[in-house]
């Protein structure tokens, strides 16, 4: 990733004011708000009708619900329900973006299936799917019965018998199974048509446009960059579609291990073709994502589930990232720190989503992320099986279970697939504090950016002024946090119930999370194509990677699980007691 | 060129045989099988890379949120 030396910002040990046209840091910055700004323009006006009468009725409905029963009840439920179906990618605009801009299908076994279905075999998939569909419908509405029943029979009681209000709970926790069911077969019933590829056609001349004026601006000749982009934004097609294939969605091997995979595989055999380097810009594509994903670091999360949460993802994250990092530096001494504090990132934080954004605010190699990716893919796999069958075995609380996965399983998708095999009460304590988790990447690539500038970067027993430190100091990172900053704070000020539909899922699921995976799979494809597989090799030797990430996760399985233990048991039982 | 040749599909026959052969002749085994058809049957991207990714998180937030702001008046069990 620092391969690219000319064209960051950093160590120049000076600055000036055409760097803000001329450094693709800069460029990064300009690129990603001008998406942002776009995608409040389309989602902010258009709010599914209704919406504030909706939010209402459903606020009110909670308010009496919860005041009435010692449990949640199917009202309080249909009222969560009826705010979840209100988001404003629902919108005409939300549907074309989605089409226009959407990744390769998923597939099981005809390829094609990812760029290209036909009416006939929508039409037998929806015939397939319309069975499983139907069963699980009747599944629910027998669940909806039951759980209605129990109910009833509590709120006879006036909610006073225990016994009754504990198999009320349980009817209607098995409806809710039975509700998601219908939701994922209901999904796969309504299989279309499609073909996308005239859509990704569009997609990459309007990608080429985006990034090649910048390029163009940092003094690069635009016309070659957009030649080879197309090679590039080919790998990262077929990366996605590898990553669509449904055994390959088993086991978490997501577009960005592919990606790598594939653009090794080119550059190692038959060599990158030399019109497709100039557009091999791993750092100007993943400093862009990263402005993107500023955006979806939203603060107010971090309360999502109360005081339990922020100490077990807010303190025993950092606990353990400073923790291995020293662990990496003192006892494996680890050669590189820059792969060092990436590994421990992506170990302790969340996967991929943290090794990006740790490798480049310290300026990491690429070989270095690649490695951390690889080993953060292994671990992950294994972890999303063995997890949740141990807690299973040894009978583990679910909420303690899923506070435990969450904290520890790296890879956010593999922690919603274990989280939801446990039980529908794993899942919401699992996502939740990877998802705060996931927040805290903003406040660790800031640091980690000013800790490189001010201390690992500086030559032994050298003082570092402020100025010296600003101009080292990779100046994407002020744009990823400017963005973190701002949407917090329209998040906040506009409400969650309103943010849901405006933010959540309007401008952030709506516009620049599609962007910033199409970026980050560019970034991965182009580290890929640069990289060398011997120096690849390099970086391993002694397993000492590998033995960092073994002692690290170790001691984030021991730490989590303790701290979990004494938040949601000791301390907090009482917000244990209505999860 | 034809040495890089060669072992480009080279490269290319171990995907295949990754991702047609391997894998799915792992998740026969009876630990894996049970995840690996509920992931199916829920159709859950276990490779996404942050909590916007994926709609699990949307619906755990909510209902966490929800559950934070209304909460039932006592312990349900």
């Amino acid at each position: 990733m620092a391969d690219n030396e000319s064209q960051v910002v950093t160590d120049s040990g000076r600055g000036s004011i055409s760097d803000l046209w001329k450094k693709e840091d800069y460029w990064a910055i300009w690129l990603g708000f001008i998406l942002l700004v776009v995608g409040m323009i389309l989602y902010f006006p258009n709010a599914p009708e209704g919406t504030d009468k909706k939010i209402a009725e459903a606020n009110a409905s909670l308010e009496a619900e919860s005041a009435k029963a010692p449990f949640k009840t199917i009202a309080w439920y249909k009222a969560v329900d009826a705010k979840k179906k209100l988001k404003a990618t629902s919108s005409p605009v939300g549907k074309a973006i989605k089409k226009f801009t959407s990744k390769p299908h998923k597939w099981s076994s005809n390829p094609f299936n990812a760029l290209f279905m036909g009416e006939e075999a929508a039409k037998a998939k929806q015939a397939k799917a319309q069975t499983k569909y139907d069963a699980a419908k009747k599944s629910e509405a027998d669940a909806l019965t039951a759980a209605k029943t129990a109910e009833d029979s509590a709120a006879a009681k006036n909610f006073e018998d225990e016994s009754l209000n504990t198999a009320a709970a349980k009817a209607i926790g098995d409806w809710r199974t039975a509700h998601s069911k219908t939701s994922s077969a209901k999904k796969k019933a309504g299989a279309k048509p499609y073909n996308q590829l005239v859509y990704l056609i569009g997609l990459m001349i309007a990608l080429a446009i985006f990034f090649g004026i910048g390029m163009l601006a940092m003094g690069h000749s635009m016309p070659k960059f957009m030649i080879g982009f197309l090679f590039v934004f080919l790998i990262s097609v077929l990366a996605f579609a590898a990553a669509s294939n449904s055994t390959m969605k088993h086991y978490g091997i997501g577009y960005a291990a592919w990606a790598i995979i594939f653009g090794l595989v080119i550059s190692n055999t038959i060599g990158t073709p030399k019109w497709v380097m100039p557009a091999v810009q791993t750092e100007y594509y993943i400093k862009t994502g990263l402005v993107l994903l500023g955006a979806e670091i939203l603060f107010g999360k971090i309360l999502s589930i109360g005081i339990p949460g922020i100490f077990v993802a807010w303190v025993v994250t950092p606990t353990v990232l400073i923790t291995t990092y020293l662990f990496g530096q003192k006892i494996i001494k680890i050669p590189s720190k820059t792969l060092n504090i990436t590994i421990s990132s992506d170990m302790s934080v969340c996967g991929v989503s943290a090794a990006i954004a740790t490798a480049a605010a310290c300026r990491a190699k690429k070989e270095e992320l690649t490695l951390a990716v690889g080993l953060s893919l292994v671990f992950t796999s294994v972890m999303m099986i063995v997890m949740p069958a141990f807690i299973k075995a040894v009978g583990m609380p679910h909420v303690l279970g899923g506070a435990w996965m969450g904290g520890t399983i790296d890879a956010t998708g593999a922690v919603a697939a274990a989280g939801a095999f446990l039980s529908d009460k794993a899942l919401y304590v699992a996502a939740t504090i990877k998802m705060i988790q996931n927040v805290l990447i903003g406040v660790i690539a800031f640091c980690v950016a000013v800790y490189w500038c001010a201390k690992v970067d500086r030559v032994e027993g050298q003082r570092v002024s402020w100025m010296e430190i600003w101009y080292r100091f990779p100046k994407f990172v002020i744009g990823f946090i400017a963005a973190s900053i701002i949407f917090s704070l329209i998040y906040q000020s506009m409400g969650k119930d309103v943010a849901y539909v405006l933010v959540d899922h309007g401008a952030i699921r709506g516009l620049s999370k599609i962007f910033r995976g199409w970026f980050f799979c560019l970034a991965f494809a182009s580290i890929g194509l640069a990289t060398n597989f011997r120096e690849l090799k390099e970086y391993f030797k002694g397993g000492k990677p590998f033995i960092l990430y073994i002692c690290g996760q170790t001691f984030n399985l021991i730490l989590t699980l303790t701290m979990a233990y004494i938040m949601f048991y000791l301390v907090f039982p009482e917000i244990t007691a209505k999860i | 060129m034809l040495r890089g040749v060669v072992r480009l599909l080279l490269c290319v026959l171990v995907i295949l045989l990754f991702m047609f052969g391997v894998a799915p002749l792992m998740e026969r085994a009876p630990f894996i099988r049970p995840i690996v058809q509920f992931i199916e049957e829920r159709d859950i991207d276990a490779g996404a890379l942050y909590y916007t990714d994926i709609e699990e998180f949307s619906e755990a937030a909510i209902h966490m949120e929800n559950t934070m702001d209304y909460p039932p008046l006592d312990r349900p069990e």
